[in-house]
C-alpha cells in the first residue's frame, strides 16, 4: 500500500508537470499576445509596447521565459498578472478560499441530493417517488449552467423581491466571514444558490447511478439471505446493499469532484463570485499566462490528488480489494 | 390641592414632551445621515485592470481613479473644463508654454499638502518607462517626454517646473498646444504623495498606500477588490466640496447579466443594461441614467484598396455611405441608446457642427446615382465588398444591416468577421480590411482627440486604420492644432471633417455612443460627464 501509495505520488507530479509544460506551450502557439491585445481600438506606440514586453520578461526566449518559470515556481512564486500586475499569489489565496467553499458545499449538496433521490427512487421503485426522481434526473442534467444560474437568481432573487417576499429572496452577496473556514457567518443566504446550481448538474447523474447500483445489488442471493434472516429493511439497505452499491458511485463521484470545476468556474461567472474559476476564465480571455498558468498548477494538482483518494478509498470501502505491487499468484 | 395636582400633571406633561422632541430629534438625525451607494454598473463586466491613476486604460477604471485622485483640471457633467487643483491657467508664447496657478491649502488623504510638486513627482512616476503605463504616451505632449517614456532620457526637468512657493507649475510643449489644459485632466497627469514616490503597479494591493487628493479615500486594501468589491469613502482632508454619500460600493461582477439581476433584487442602487433589453428596462426604471457621451462608431475605407480606396472610388465611396441607415442601426441594435451620428465628432466637443458628415439620414436616390456614376465611369460590379469587424461582440448584427442597405443600392457586400482572439485591430492596422469597423472615445474633449489619431498621414500604422493620407486634410489639422485663437481653430478642425468625410468619404459615422444605466427609485441626482465619469461626489441619494 505505501509502494503503491508512493508510485501514485510520483505518477501525479509527472501528470502536472507534462499539463502545465503544454499549456506553456500553447500560450506561444495560440495567435496574438497578451501585449498586443492590451493595443485594442486604441492602438499602443510601439515603444509602450516595448516597455511593457520588457516590464513581463516577454523580451526573452521561450526557453528563458519556461526555465525562469519553473525556478519562480520552486521559490513559490507564481508571477504577476499581465492584466493589472497583481501577484498570482495574492490571487490564488484571495480566489482559493472563495472557490473552495463553493466546492465544498457544492460537493456536500451534490452527494445529499444524489443520495435522498437515489435511495429513494431505488426503494420505492416505481413509485410517484421515483417517477419525480427520474425527471429530476433527466431534466436537470441537460440544462446549461448559465442557464441555470440566472434561472434561479430570477426565480429566487429578482422576483422575491418584487413581490416583497425577502423570505424566498436568495440572491445575496457571497457570505464574507466564515466559522471554522466553511461555515458562513453572515449573508448565509447568498452561499445557497450558487452551491445549489453546482450541485444538481451531476447530482442527478449520480443519483441515477445509485438507483441502477442499489437495484443490480438488491437482487443478489446475501441480500435475500439478510432480508431472511430477520434483518429490518433499513439495517439491509443501509449496511449491507449501499455500501456494496457504493464501489461504482465513489468512482463516478470523484470524477464528478474533478468535472466540478468546470462547472463551479461557469458557476463562479454567472454569480461573479471571486473565485479562482471565473479567474481563470477572464484570464484565458486575455492571454494573461501568469495567471493561467498559476492557477491551473492548482487545480491540476487537485485534479491528480482527487484521483489518487478514490483510488485509494476503494481498500477502505471494500477489504477484498487489495492493492497489490506484484502480480497475483 | 386640585392645583398642585394640575401643576405636577403640567410638568409631567412638559418633561414627557420634552423626551418626546428629544427621540424625535434624534430619530429625524439619524435619517439626515448621508447614505451610502451600492454601485453594479461600474464594473458589471469585469475587475477593472487598475484605479491607479497612472496605470489605468479602461473608462471604469479611471472613473474610479478621478474620484480618488483631482488633477490641474475635469470636465463637468455640462462638458465644461474647471480647474480643480489648478485656479487658472495662462499661455503667453502661443501655446509653447503653459503656466498653472494652484488653489492654496488642498490636501491628499493622509494630511499632506498638494503642491506643484506633487504633479512633478506623479509624471515623473506615471511616465516612467520601467512603470510601463499603457497611457504614458498621453505625456508626449510635454517637450522631451517621450525619450523619457520610452527610457531613452531622464525625465525632462526643465519642461516640468514646479515653484511651491508660487504655487505654479509651468510646462513647456513639444510643439504649440492650444489644448493643452484640456488633455490635462487626463487621470494619467494625477499628482502623488510623497509616500507614493517611486512605487511600483504593485501599490493597489495594499490599498493604503495608494494615497489620492481626490473627494473619496479607499477604504480598505485593495485585496478586497478580489472578494468582489471596491469601497471608497470620503475623503476628510479633501478642498472641495464634500460627497453628499458616505460611502460607495463597487461590487464588481463577470457578467452583466447577473450584475442587472443583483440590482433587480435589491443588492444595488444601481445597475447595468444587458444588451438588447435597453427599452424594456428603461421604460421600467427611467432614463435618469442615459446620455450621449464623447463616442463614435464608425466604418472606414481602406484608402489603400483597389475597389474602394483612392479618389478614383469616391462615387462608390459616397454610394455606399448614403446608403447606410444609421436610423435603422440606432433603432434595432441600440434601442435609440446611440443616436445617429451626423459627422465623426460627437456632440459636446467644443465647436461641434451637426452635419458635417455626406448625409444625416439615408438618402437611397442619391447613392443610387452615385454608384449609376461610377459604374459609367467604367467601372464594373465589383465582388462582394468585405465588411470587416472583430467577431463575438455583436458587430455583426450591424453589419447584416449594412449589407442589405447596400443590397438595395445593388452594392454586393458580405460579412468579413476576424477572429476574436484580439487581432482584429493589428489586422486592420496592416491593411487587411475593405470597410473596416472602428469607433473611438474621446480620452479628452476636444476635436483634435479624434480628427489627429484617426485621420492623420503620421498615424498610419496607428489609430488611421483607413491608412487616409490627403496633404489638405493634414494641413487643416496641423493649422488648427498650432493656433492659440479658439475660434480659428475649431473652424480649421470643422473643415478637416468636412474635408475626410465629405470630400474625400473616406469613412461613414454611424451612431454617437451613450451610457445607459437603470437606477433605483432612491437615487434623484446622477451626473455622467460627456466622457462617461459618474460623478459619484454629486450623486444625491434619498
Amino acid at each position: 500500500m505505501f509502494t503503491y501509495t508512493i508510485k501514485r505520488v510520483l505518477q501525479s507530479l509527472i501528470v502536472v508537470w507534462a499539463a502545465v509544460t503544454l499549456m506553456f506551450a500553447l500560450f506561444f502557439i495560440i495567435p496574438g499576445d497578451p501585449i498586443s491585445l492590451k493595443s485594442g481600438e486604441k492602438s499602443l506606440p510601439p515603444e509602450i509596447l516595448d516597455n511593457i514586453e520588457r516590464k513581463y520578461g516577454l523580451d526573452k526566449p521561450t526557453y528563458v521565459q519556461y526555465f525562469r518559470f519553473w525556478g519562480n515556481l520552486f521559490r513559490g512564486d507564481l508571477g504577476y498578472s499581465y492584466k493589472n500586475d497583481k501577484s498570482v499569489n495574492t490571487i490564488l489565496s484571495d480566489g482559493l478560499s472563495t472557490s473552495a467553499r463553493l466546492l465544498f458545499w457544492g460537493a456536500l449538496f451534490q452527494l445529499i441530493i444524489a443520495l435522498a433521490v437515489g435511495l429513494t427512487s431505488a426503494i420505492k421503485r416505481g413509485s410517484l417517488g421515483d417517477r419525480i426522481g427520474t425527471v429530476f434526473s433527466v431534466g436537470v442534467q441537460g440544462i446549461p449552467v448559465f442557464v441555470s444560474g440566472l434561472l434561479a437568481q430570477y426565480l429566487f432573487g429578482v422576483l422575491p423581491f418584487q413581490l416583497g417576499w425577502d423570505w424566498l429572496n436568495f440572491f445575496k452577496p457571497w457570505p464574507q466571514s466564515w466559522t471554522l473556514g466553511i461555515i458562513p457567518t453572515d449573508s448565509w443566504k447568498g452561499m445557497i444558490l450558487p452551491a445549489l446550481v453546482v450541485a444538481v448538474v451531476d447530482a442527478a447523474f449520480i443519483a441515477r447511478m445509485l438507483r441502477s447500483s442499489l437495484l443490480e445489488v438488491l437482487r443478489a442471493d446475501y441480500i435475500r439471505t439478510a432480508f431472511a434472516k430477520g434483518l429490518s429493511a433499513r439495517r439491509v439497505w443501509m449496511h449491507h446493499a449501499l455500501r456494496n452499491a457504493l464501489i461504482p458511485v465513489v468512482t463516478v463521484y470523484g470524477t464528478s469532484l474533478i468535472a466540478i470545476f468546470g462547472v463551479a468556474v461557469q458557476t463562479e461567472k454567472v454569480f461573479s463570485l471571486p473565485g479562482m474559476g471565473s479567474t481563470i476564465a477572464d484570464s484565458a480571455l486575455s492571454q494573461d499566462a501568469p495567471v493561467v498558468l498559476g492557477l491551473s498548477i492548482v487545480v491540476i494538482s487537485f485534479g491528480a490528488f482527487v484521483n489518487l483518494v478514490v483510488d485509494l478509498s476503494y481498500a477502505l470501502i471494500d477489504p477484498r480489494i487489495k492493492i497489490e505491487s506484484k502480480a497475483v499468484h | 390641592m386640585v392645583y398642585m395636582k394640575v401643576q405636577t400633571l403640567g410638568k409631567s406633561v412638559a418633561v414627557l414632551a420634552a423626551l418626546a422632541l428629544a427621540v424625535g430629534g434624534t430619530v429625524v438625525s439619524a435619517n439626515a445621515a448621508t447614505p451610502a451607494y451600492i454601485d453594479c454598473q461600474n464594473f458589471s463586466a469585469g475587475e477593472p485592470d487598475h484605479i491607479d491613476p497612472a496605470l489605468t486604460s479602461t473608462l471604469v477604471g479611471a472613473n474610479t481613479a478621478t474620484m480618488l485622485f483631482d488633477g490641474l483640471t475635469d470636465t463637468d457633467a455640462a462638458g465644461n473644463l474647471y480647474g480643480e487643483v489648478a485656479s487658472k491657467w495662462t499661455t503667453k508664447d502661443g501655446a509653447k508654454t503653459w503656466v498653472f496657478t494652484f488653489k492654496k491649502n488642498l490636501k491628499f488623504s493622509n494630511g499632506e499638502p498638494v503642491l506643484p510638486s506633487s504633479f512633478v513627482n506623479g509624471w515623473k512616476r506615471a511616465l516612467d518607462s520601467k512603470l510601463a503605463s499603457e497611457v504614458a504616451y498621453h505625456g508626449d505632449f510635454i517637450a522631451g517626454m517621450n525619450a523619457y517614456s520610452t527610457g531613452k532620457a531622464a525625465f525632462p526637468a526643465a519642461s516640468v517646473v514646479a515653484d511651491d512657493k508660487a504655487m505654479t507649475l509651468t510646462t513647456k510643449m513639444e510643439n504649440p498646444t492650444a489644448d493643452w489644459p484640456a488633455i490635462v485632466s487626463h487621470s494619467v497627469f494625477s499628482p502623488i504623495p510623497t509616500s507614493m514616490i517611486g512605487a511600483s503597479g504593485k501599490i493597489e494591493e495594499d490599498g493604503t498606500k495608494l494615497v489620492g487628493n481626490g473627494p473619496f479615500m479607499l477604504d480598505k486594501a485593495i485585496t478586497k477588490r478580489a472578494g468582489g468589491e471596491v469601497v471608497i469613502v470620503p475623503n476628510p482632508n479633501f478642498g472641495g466640496k464634500a460627497a453628499s454619500l458616505s460611502k460607495v460600493t463597487f461590487k464588481i461582477f463577470s457578467d452583466v447579466n447577473a450584475a442587472y439581476n443583483a440590482f433587480a433584487s435589491g443588492q444595488c442602487d444601481n445597475g447595468p443594461i444587458p444588451a438588447g433589453r435597453y427599452t424594456e428596462l428603461l421604460t421600467k426604471w427611467g432614463t435618469k441614467g442615459v446620455k450621449t457621451v464623447l463616442g463614435t462608431d464608425y466604418w472606414g475605407f481602406n484608402w489603400e484598396d483597389p475597389t474602394v480606396g483612392g479618389t478614383k472610388n469616391k462615387l462608390l465611396r459616397s454610394a455606399i455611405a448614403k446608403a447606410i441607415d444609421k436610423d435603422q442601426i440606432s433603432t434595432v441594435i441600440y434601442q435609440g441608446i446611440r443616436k445617429p451620428a451626423s459627422g465623426l465628432l460627437p456632440p459636446g466637443i467644443p465647436g461641434f457642427k451637426a452635419g458635417q458628415g455626406l448625409t444625416d439620414g439615408r438618402d437611397l436616390v442619391g447613392a443610387k446615382a452615385d454608384y449609376k456614376k461610377w459604374l459609367a465611369l467604367g467601372n464594373k460590379t465589383p465582388d462582394a465588398i468585405r465588411l470587416s469587424y472583430n467577431d463575438g461582440a455583436g458587430w455583426d448584427k450591424v453589419a447584416s444591416i449594412i449589407v442589405a442597405n447596400l443590397k438595395d443600392v445593388g452594392i454586393p457586400a458580405k460579412l468579413d468577421p476576424f477572429a476574436a482572439d484580439g487581432t482584429y485591430f493589428s489586422k486592420m492596422r496592416s491593411g487587411k480590411g475593405q470597410i473596416i469597423r472602428g469607433g473611438w472615445f474621446a480620452d479628452y474633449p476636444i476635436a483634435d482627440n479624434f480628427l489627429y489619431p484617426l485621420l492623420h498621414s503620421k498615424t498610419i500604422d496607428g489609430d488611421n486604420l483607413e491608412r487616409y493620407n490627403s496633404k489638405a486634410f493634414d494641413a487643416l489639422v496641423d493649422s488648427a492644432r498650432s493656433s492659440t485663437n479658439k475660434s480659428f481653430a475649431q473652424s480649421q478642425y470643422r473643415r478637416a471633417e468636412v474635408q475626410a468625410l465629405r470630400t474625400d468619404v473616406v469613412m461613414v459615422a454611424t451612431v454617437n455612443r451613450g451610457v445607459a444605466v437603470v437606477l433605483a427609485a432612491s437615487t434623484s441626482t446622477f451626473p455622467i460627464t460627456p466622457l462617461g465619469m459618474i460623478m459619484f461626489d454629486q450623486i444625491v441619494k434619498n
